[in-house]
């Protein structure tokens, strides 16, 4: 796990561990489902340019999960207070399930977020009632679980060189967290897709072309168009789901691209208080 | 009086070899089951607990869901059937998984109903429930535990409400109206019992009061089960426990003699064979255990060892496929002729530091209605009488316990307790 500076936030009954790397101006990520375990040249190439700040979900990590949070909004309302303590706007970039959380910020602080770039989102459902939209993670084998998330498995991590104790525990407090807010319904709020045209965010959707873990045929598009006229969706050649782990740098670079485009039409971030 | 119930786990065993299919649960595709053939064996298990209450033993369920090995996917109805048709039996469910059950009035509803049509024979398991179940019950895998007793929190209150609705509104459950008809026959419920495979979940059963069910540990593990009860029960500076809360399930076949019960457990040990066919992600689920113990599952998974279905127990191999005296000789198990299978019971008994309830799995795999009754016939004739007097009540005695009964979860396991709040009617014919 790269190791950045870390900061303790107080919010209501919640406490927030937020990562912090680099320098620049301030951009929020929202991790996935891992937390931020294995995408460290990720965080490298994207703290190149700018402040990364990483506040980890309830239950990821150093950030506590009070009781009533048991929801991806109810997440997203933590999330929300820690983005009303920056002086913002901010743009948020969220990975896979941290995607998903993003967004739900983003209806959220609608004031608090200007550009929104959610890399291989979940959370809606497209189709009918029977069109399976993922993978189910929890009834395939680890080595098919490689398979889906990954393009070539060569990127996945490496755990049988692992030794240390706190990785595997980090890592199964990070598959309890994900199983707490993604097992049912899975992977997605179905009143998420009617509530993403509120987004005002400016959006850039990234997938993988190799994406196979979403199953549902132009999910990607579909997600785009729920969010409307300021959301367009772009594929990166040879990418599967995790994007960050297995083009880190070139994820990066279109990131980085997009908000120095979109940047010259939105207010400039200021750095975080406290 | 020392019990012992007969139990079946209602397989459907005409599946085929592991070459074929890996996996006998949560995805083996139902095209596998031939319903003409399962409406067969519903007759026979039927048959089988029915000649159980006929011969004086009592009768175990439970459930499991999507899996060969259990077709007794919906227990009430079955115990219902089995109501119907005995006079005499209790009726154990061991029990109903509350923490994947979405409604637990509903659950508190069935089982009043068996417990009146059955005239107040019914004692009430609940259990967890296995991992392998998530999947198929579309419960989450995280906050089980909590769940699991606030459900019996509201399925207590809904059985001893009586003066008409009540509202809940809990961390998991809500309700408005709450107000249950039938209520219970036994007043004021029936027996309550929990079931656990680890000391370590075995105070909270005890600062409830319910009675404590272990299953297949062996000698070892079940005496440190039933000890911390007990420890429990001291520190609360209790009253010891009576043996009748405690239960022990076991694999059990007497035969005419050791040699035809020790080939013919082979087919009982069928149901820990079956127990291995099952992929390690149903095994394994993030949010069943806690992620400090879970983290060592990953990193031992991550250098190439197995997901373990109950760690620190006999290991599934031996116990599915390896020699008979180990699995005897350790308590997992009770096979032998009628004095064998005494002398097996008797140092178990006295290893574990006594128990009152014997959950006897006395059926499995393809064994006959014929085979299986014969084996319940001589334990039942040649071992369950003999137990009790040579063993059973002298313990009572010694501990000063003759005569008495147990309050499990608050009230005697037997005989019926009723009570008439308003009265009782004529039924018409």
């Amino acid at each position: 796990m790269k190791k950045g500076v870390n900061k303790a936030f107080k919010l209501g009954q919640a406490t927030l561990d937020v990562h912090c790397f680099g320098s620049g101006d301030p951009l929020v990520l929202m991790h996935g489902a891992d937390g931020v375990l294995f995408c460290e040249p990720f965080l490298d190439a994207l703290s190149a340019r700018h402040e990364v700040l990483v506040p980890c979900h309830p239950g990821w990590h150093g950030s506590s999960r009070p009781s009533h949070v048991k929801t991806v909004r109810d997440i997203a309302e933590v999330h929300w207070e820690f983005m009303e303590s920056l002086r913002g706007p901010v743009p948020i970039v969220g990975l896979s399930f941290g995607a998903w959380v993003a967004a739900e910020t983003a209806l959220l602080a609608r004031d608090m977020v200007n550009i929104l770039c959610l890399i291989s989102p979940v959370g809606i459902h497209v189709g009918n009632r029977e069109t399976r939209n993922f993978v189910d993670l929890f009834a395939i084998a680890a080595e098919d679980r490689r398979k889906v998330l990954y393009s070539d498995t060569g990127y996945a991590p490496r755990l049988g060189e692992v030794q240390s104790d706190s990785v595997f525990l980090e890592l199964a407090k990070a598959e309890e967290a994900f199983a707490r807010f993604a097992w049912q319904p899975y992977l997605h709020d179905p009143k998420l897709v009617h509530r993403l045209r509120r987004v005002s965010a400016s959006t850039l959707i990234i997938s993988g072309e190799k994406d196979a873990f979403v199953l549902a045929d132009g999910y990607y598009a579909q997600y785009a168009q729920a969010i409307g006229d300021n959301a367009r969706h772009m594929k990166i050649p040879g990418a599967g789901h995790r994007i960050e782990e297995e083009k880190a740098g070139e994820l990066a670079a279109h990131i980085h691209r997009f908000i120095a485009e979109e940047s010259t039409n939105v207010v400039p971030a200021r750095r975080m208080r406290g | 009086m020392f019990r012992t119930y007969a139990f079946t786990e209602m397989p459907y065993p005409y599946i085929p070899g592991e070459e074929v299919m890996r996996s006998n649960r949560t995805n083996i595709p139902n095209s596998w089951y031939d319903p003409d053939t399962g409406q067969q064996l519903y007759k026979k298990y039927i048959d089988i607990l029915c000649a159980a209450d006929e011969l004086g033993l009592d009768i175990m369920f439970n459930e499991h869901h999507s899996t060969m090995s259990c077709t007794d996917s919906v227990m009430p109805l079955m115990m219902s059937t089995i109501a119907h048709q005995t006079r005499r039996a209790r009726l154990l469910a061991l029990g109903n998984p509350v923490a994947n059950r979405p409604d637990p009035v509903r659950v508190a509803e069935e089982m009043a109903f068996i417990d009146v049509l059955s005239g107040g024979r019914l004692e009430c398991g609940f259990v967890r429930g296995v991992p392998m179940e998530m999947s198929a019950t579309n419960a989450s895998p995280v906050d089980m535990k909590p769940r699991f007793y606030e459900a019996i929190d509201l399925i207590m209150k809904a059985w001893t409400t009586h003066d008409g609705p009540f509202s809940w509104e809990g961390d998991f459950f809500h309700h408005r109206n709450v107000n249950i008809i039938p209520r219970p026959y036994q007043t004021p419920h029936p027996p309550v019992w929990i079931t656990t495979l680890t000391p370590g979940s075995v105070a909270e059963i005890a600062d409830r009061g319910y009675g404590l069910a272990t299953i297949l540990n062996g000698k070892k593990l079940c005496k440190a089960i039933f000890d911390g009860y007990r420890s429990r029960f001291a520190e609360l500076q209790q009253p010891a426990p009576h043996l009748d809360r405690f239960a022990y399930l076991a694999l059990v076949f007497v035969g005419e003699s050791d040699a035809e019960a020790r080939q013919e457990a082979r087919k009982l040990q069928w149901f820990i064979q079956e127990q291995r066919r099952t992929l390690p992600q149903f095994i394994d689920v993030p949010g069943y255990i806690d992620p400090r113990a879970r983290a060592s599952v990953l990193k031992n998974a991550a250098h190439g060892g197995a997901a373990e279905l109950s760690p620190g127990r006999l290991d599934f191999n031996s116990f599915a496929y390896g020699p008979i005296d180990p699995i005897v000789e350790g308590g997992f198990s009770f096979f032998g002729s009628p004095d064998s299978v005494f002398e097996q019971m008797k140092d178990f008994f006295h290893s574990v530091g006594g128990f009152g309830n014997l959950l006897a799995m006395m059926h499995s795999s393809t064994m006959s209605y014929a085979l299986t009754r014969k084996s319940m016939e001589l334990f039942a004739k040649e071992v369950l009488p003999r137990f009790r007097e040579e063993v059973y009540e002298p313990e009572l005695r010694a501990l000063g316990l003759d005569g008495t009964l147990s309050a499990i979860g608050g009230v005697p396991s037997s005989p019926v307790h009723r009570t008439a709040l308003h009265g009782t009617a004529q039924v018409l014919p």
